[in-house]
């Protein structure tokens, strides 16, 4: 269960004025409900991903998760949420350039203390439902965009968290790679996962319960 | 790469990096005065000292006159220094701290004279009529030597014979006062002679007082005279009542000389027992009293460094200045560097805590070396005190408990080791800060990059 209220977001701009992208921006997201956003680019669909994320608590506004104030939590029980509770497939993927595709996403288990033959057994796991099997070893800069795209997949769902906010996911994918990884979504949303999916793609909406667009700062109804 | 990250380091506050330019060349500048400052001749005559208190022995004599039962006391006090000068077992070095009268007129010097602080030198007169002097002997000059700036040292010659005149080199202080060549009259012990200046000596020129304490052993020789301890014998003035009194407090005084010898017990023994049979033989006793290399070895770095603290302390400063600035860069580039690895971690769920934990688990490297330099500073100490059973010993015979063992370590080697404490931790900090401050507004979700 995800509620926003009253959303306000600015940046201010080089001039010193503040440029207002969320306005009054209000959503709520039953409990194993899944959202697809769409809007145009520069709409602010990011800028919300990263204030449900928790990475971002600068703004006016409510945001409740499972009835509690996201807002007024310190830093450290917003990493803690995002550990826990949170998969964020980035726009920029925002993998690890310094390690290997293992450690990449190994270290989103870490905090769960498994044995060491446990993780490598579900990493390899994870990288075969990608269509990624055998890259464990590889570095970052050896792969491709799509390549990345699903590393950044695979690290966002294997810890299996009950909710998945995804930045244009399939952005960098073929017609035959998405529609894996959208059976994979699928069978996760079947299992009882949340997804708020960012996309530009009809057929990534579609597998969705409701589509919203955002326009003007808010959200409005498409679906 | 990482060039290309430090220009972007750069490019992005111009009014900070001009400051940090300013900055960079100031302490520049300042180190490059104080290390041509330090590396003066100050240094010089630091090491003549350092090369009398390694491997030597001093001891200073004194003359029993209470048992003294020599018919002539002069004859027996020339005798007994011409018999010292040409021992091969010991060096003599004869210094004898005194004053010359100038009578009726007035030394020309420049302290607390309004009118040379207005550039009037010719009108410069204090209230002053003596010029402390240093009568030193050749032993003595072979091991100190006096660098002079204009005209000249002292020469074999001059201690020989007498020509007349006493030559005389002033302190770099008289310079501007006196001329190469100028003749003054005044007194001595009494007596009227004249003086010739030969030479002015370098200014921060400095040299041994063999004090007692060789606490402050050093001293600037900026404000006095030198002159050479002639041997009269080969003068053939005739005798007078004034004259002889003259040479009695002459060889008096100037026959309590150092001497200076391996620093073994058999150089001691041999020094000591030759120096008993020439003055039996000589009919003047003589007492010895034993200093020991570890008192001179001490004061010798005490003076080294406290003379030059000054500038070294400025050096530093201007040092850990550049220092500063370039950490700050180092850091900044380094931010830049892991910039993207910060934000994933945060994405990822790690605190902040943790990231920053790790930041400084990273940059306790920077914290070894300084460990290692402070570790080396205290076996270097330690090792100036060569051995704890010849402190031992001391204890026993000098009854100075506090003194060695408490002086050099407490004031010096300790803040030494304090500064470079406060320079490691400097390092460790600065490098972190902007790091970490990054770091901590990435959580904060304010204006980050992203
Ligand atoms: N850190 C920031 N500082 C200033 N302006 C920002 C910042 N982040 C985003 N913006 C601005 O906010 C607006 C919304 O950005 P956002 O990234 O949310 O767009 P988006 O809807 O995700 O676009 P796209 O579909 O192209 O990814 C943009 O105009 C962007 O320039
Ligand atoms: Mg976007």
């Amino acid at each position: 269960m995800l509620e926003l209220n009253g959303i306000v977001k600015g940046f201010s701009t080089n001039g010193g004025n503040v440029r207002t992208v969320l306005e009054e921006l209000s959503l709520t997201v039953g409990a194993k409900e899944s959202v697809a956003i769409v809007g145009r680019s520069g709409s602010g669909k990011s800028t919300l991903l990263k204030i449900i994320s928790g990475m971002d608590n600068d703004f006016l506004g409510e945001y409740l998760f499972n009835k509690e104030e996201m807002r007024r939590k310190s830093s450290d029980k917003r990493a803690r949420f995002r550990r826990e509770k949170l998969g964020f497939i980035t726009q920029r993927f925002d993998l690890l350039d310094d390690r290997n595709v293992y450690e990449n996403i190994a270290i989103a288990l870490s905090h769960l203390g498994l044995p060491k033959s446990e993780k490598k057994q579900k990493v390899a796991e994870i990288l075969g439902y990608v269509g990624l099997h055998g890259y464990e070893k590889k570095f970052i800069g050896q792969l491709s965009g799509g390549e990345m795209q699903r590393v950044s997949i695979a690290r966002a769902i294997i810890k299996k968290p009950a909710l998945i906010i995804a930045d244009e996911p399939t952005g960098s994918l073929d017609e035959e790679t998405r529609d894996d990884i959208l059976s994979l979504f699928k069978q996760m949303m079947e299992d009882g996962h949340q997804f708020i999916i960012v996309t530009h793609d009809k057929d990534v909406s579609k597998i969705c319960d409701r589509i919203l667009k955002l326009y003007r700062g808010t959200l409005i109804n498409v679906s | 790469m990482f060039f290309k990250e430090l220009w972007l380091a750069i490019r992005r506050n111009f009014t900070l990096n001009l400051l940090a330019a300013c900055l960079v060349f100031f302490s520049l500048i300042l180190m490059f005065v104080t290390f041509f400052y330090i590396d003066s001749n100050r240094i010089g005559s630091i090491s003549a000292g350092d090369e009398v208190a390694e491997g030597a022995q001093m001891a200073l004599l004194v003359q029993d006159r209470e048992n003294s039962h020599v018919g002539d006391e002069v004859e027996g006090l020339r005798r007994m220094y011409e018999l010292m000068t040409v021992a091969e077992e010991f060096d003599t070095l004869m210094f004898r701290s005194d004053k010359i009268e100038l009578g009726s007129s007035f030394v020309r010097n420049p302290y607390l004279s309004a009118a040379y602080l207005f550039g009037d030198t010719e009108m410069v007169w204090e209230l002053d009529t003596e010029i402390v002097v240093r009568a030193i002997n050749f032993g003595f000059l072979e091991h100190f030597p006096l660098n002079v700036s204009q005209g000249r040292t002292f020469e074999e010659r001059d201690f020989e014979n007498y020509s007349g005149y006493i030559p005389i080199i002033l302190g770099s202080q008289f310079m501007p006062f006196y001329e190469i060549g100028e003749r003054l009259d005044g007194t001595f012990y009494n007596y009227p002679f004249q003086f010739e200046v030969i030479g002015f000596l370098e200014a921060g020129h400095s040299g041994p007082d063999f004090n007692w304490s060789p606490d402050d052993w050093f001293y600037s020789m900026d404000e006095i005279g030198f002159i050479p301890f002639i041997n009269f014998s080969q003068d053939g003035r005739g005798s007078s009542p004034q004259w002889e009194s003259f040479l009695s407090h002459y060889y008096f005084h100037l026959m309590q000389p150092w001497i200076r010898f391996e620093d073994t017990r058999e150089a001691l023994d041999i020094s000591f027992n030759l120096i008993a049979s020439l003055s039996d033989y000589v009919g003047m006793p003589m007492f010895f009293t034993e200093t020991h290399p570890i008192l001179i070895r001490n004061a010798v770095t005490r003076n080294t460094i406290a003379m030059n603290l000054e500038a070294i302390t400025t050096f530093m400063v201007a040092a850990f200045l550049l220092i500063s600035v370039v950490l700050y860069y180092f850091s900044k580039v380094k931010y830049l560097r892991k910039q993207g690895i910060y934000r994933s971690l945060s994405l990822l769920g790690v605190s902040k805590y943790k990231q920053v934990g790790l930041i400084l688990l990273e940059n306790a490297v920077f914290l070894v070396p300084t460990i290692i330099l402070v570790l080396y500073y205290l076996i270097y100490w330690s090792n100036l005190i060569v051995s704890w059973s010849a402190i031992s010993d001391l204890f026993d015979k000098w009854e100075v408990i506090d003194w060695v063992l408490f002086d050099p370590m407490v004031n010096m080697a300790f803040p030494i080791l304090w500064q470079l404490m406060i320079v490691g931790l400097a390092f460790y900090v600065i490098q972190n800060i902007y790091p970490i401050w990054k770091i901590l507004s990435v959580y904060r979700g304010g204006k980050s990059d992203a």
